[in-house]
């Protein structure tokens, strides 16, 4: 019947030197596709949602990190610049934040004085009669 | 030399990938070229569907699992792509369906004997399926297991389509033998 070496596939014939080559041009296509591999396009969702996140948990940091650094500013600066800090962010600051600035204090004990001082004077004016103040310009 | 197990290990472990790849398609690219031209005759179609497969291979191989023989399923990547190719070629061919016989005469791309070519042209006689199980079980003596495991068809019609196969053959090298 039909000889095994009578394998008609092996009558035909290929282009000398096609199987040195072919391995080459295989490799070669590969590379230049950069196929990449199924697991890591099925790991690719993860992968992107995970550094998304870690993105927003790093950008969240900054800004708290940030907040911090502006509010502990104005005890690293130079009573100058506090005092244009002061002036910038008056809608901003608190007591506790200036509680160190001994130039504040003393403006506010200055304030405080005077503040008072003049309610003084206006208690004094009280117990004044009036006709002997207008006396005194006569 | 490492093994086939170990090299396909490494590469799903991304180790190296490249020169491990280079050593399979070095084992099975004449074999499976032979396969791939059983099915498609010209030698530009079979090349062609030859890199598809590796490529085809190179990107599935992690999906590759180590509990079936890597010889079979890149056998059924070979045939599919052939299949496939005849298809969108309009090429394929069912049973029943009229061929040209002599082709083979004319093909500057065969050189066998006049026994080969007489085989060839019976073997053009017969759908792809049934070529395709012929040749495997014939010319590559594989089992008929690891052929259900390549087609994707029970053990008992490959049985059936090779003796269909082998009936046809022998009554037309019979008739067209000298």
């Amino acid at each position: 019947m039909i000889n095994l070496n009578d394998d008609p596939r092996k009558g035909m014939k290929v282009p000398p030197g096609f199987f040195d080559q072919v391995e080459d041009e295989i490799m070669k296509e590969i590379s230049v596709k950069k196929v990449v591999p199924l697991r890591f396009r099925a790991n690719f969702k993860l992968i992107a949602i995970a550094a998304s996140f870690i993105i927003l948990l790093a950008f969240t940091f900054l800004i708290s990190i940030q907040e911090i650094s502006d509010q502990n500013s104005y005890s690293n600066i130079s009573e100058d610049l506090n005092w244009e800090y002061v002036l910038e962010h008056y809608d901003d600051i608190t007591y506790e934040d200036i509680a160190d600035f001994e130039e504040v204090e003393e403006a506010i004990s200055t304030f405080e004085n005077e503040f008072y001082g003049g309610l003084a004077t206006e208690e004094l004016l009280k117990d004044v009669d009036l006709e002997t103040i207008e006396n005194l310009y006569k | 030399m490492l093994n086939e197990e170990l090299i396909i290990k490494n590469i799903q472990k991304g180790i190296d990938v490249e020169k491990g790849f280079r050593m399979l398609v070095n084992t099975y690219k004449e074999k499976i070229y032979w396969h791939i031209r059983g099915i498609l005759k010209t030698h530009e179609d079979a090349a062609d569907v030859l890199q598809n497969t590796f490529i085809k291979v190179y990107k599935n191989i992690k999906s590759f699992k180590a509990d079936s023989k890597f010889y079979t399923w890149i056998y059924r990547i070979a045939t599919n792509e052939s299949l496939n190719h005849l298809q969108k070629n309009g090429k394929y061919r069912n049973d029943g369906d009229v061929i040209e016989l002599g082709k083979m005469k004319a093909d500057h791309f065969f050189d066998g004997s006049e026994a080969q070519r007489i085989l060839q042209e019976a073997l053009d006689l017969l759908p792809n399926k049934q070529r395709i199980v012929f040749n495997m079980k014939y010319f590559d003596d594989m089992s008929y297991k690891d052929m259900s495991l390549i087609l994707g068809t029970s053990e008992g019609a490959l049985k059936a389509s090779f003796h269909h196969a082998k009936n046809k053959i022998e009554a037309f090298v019979k008739q067209h033998s000298l």
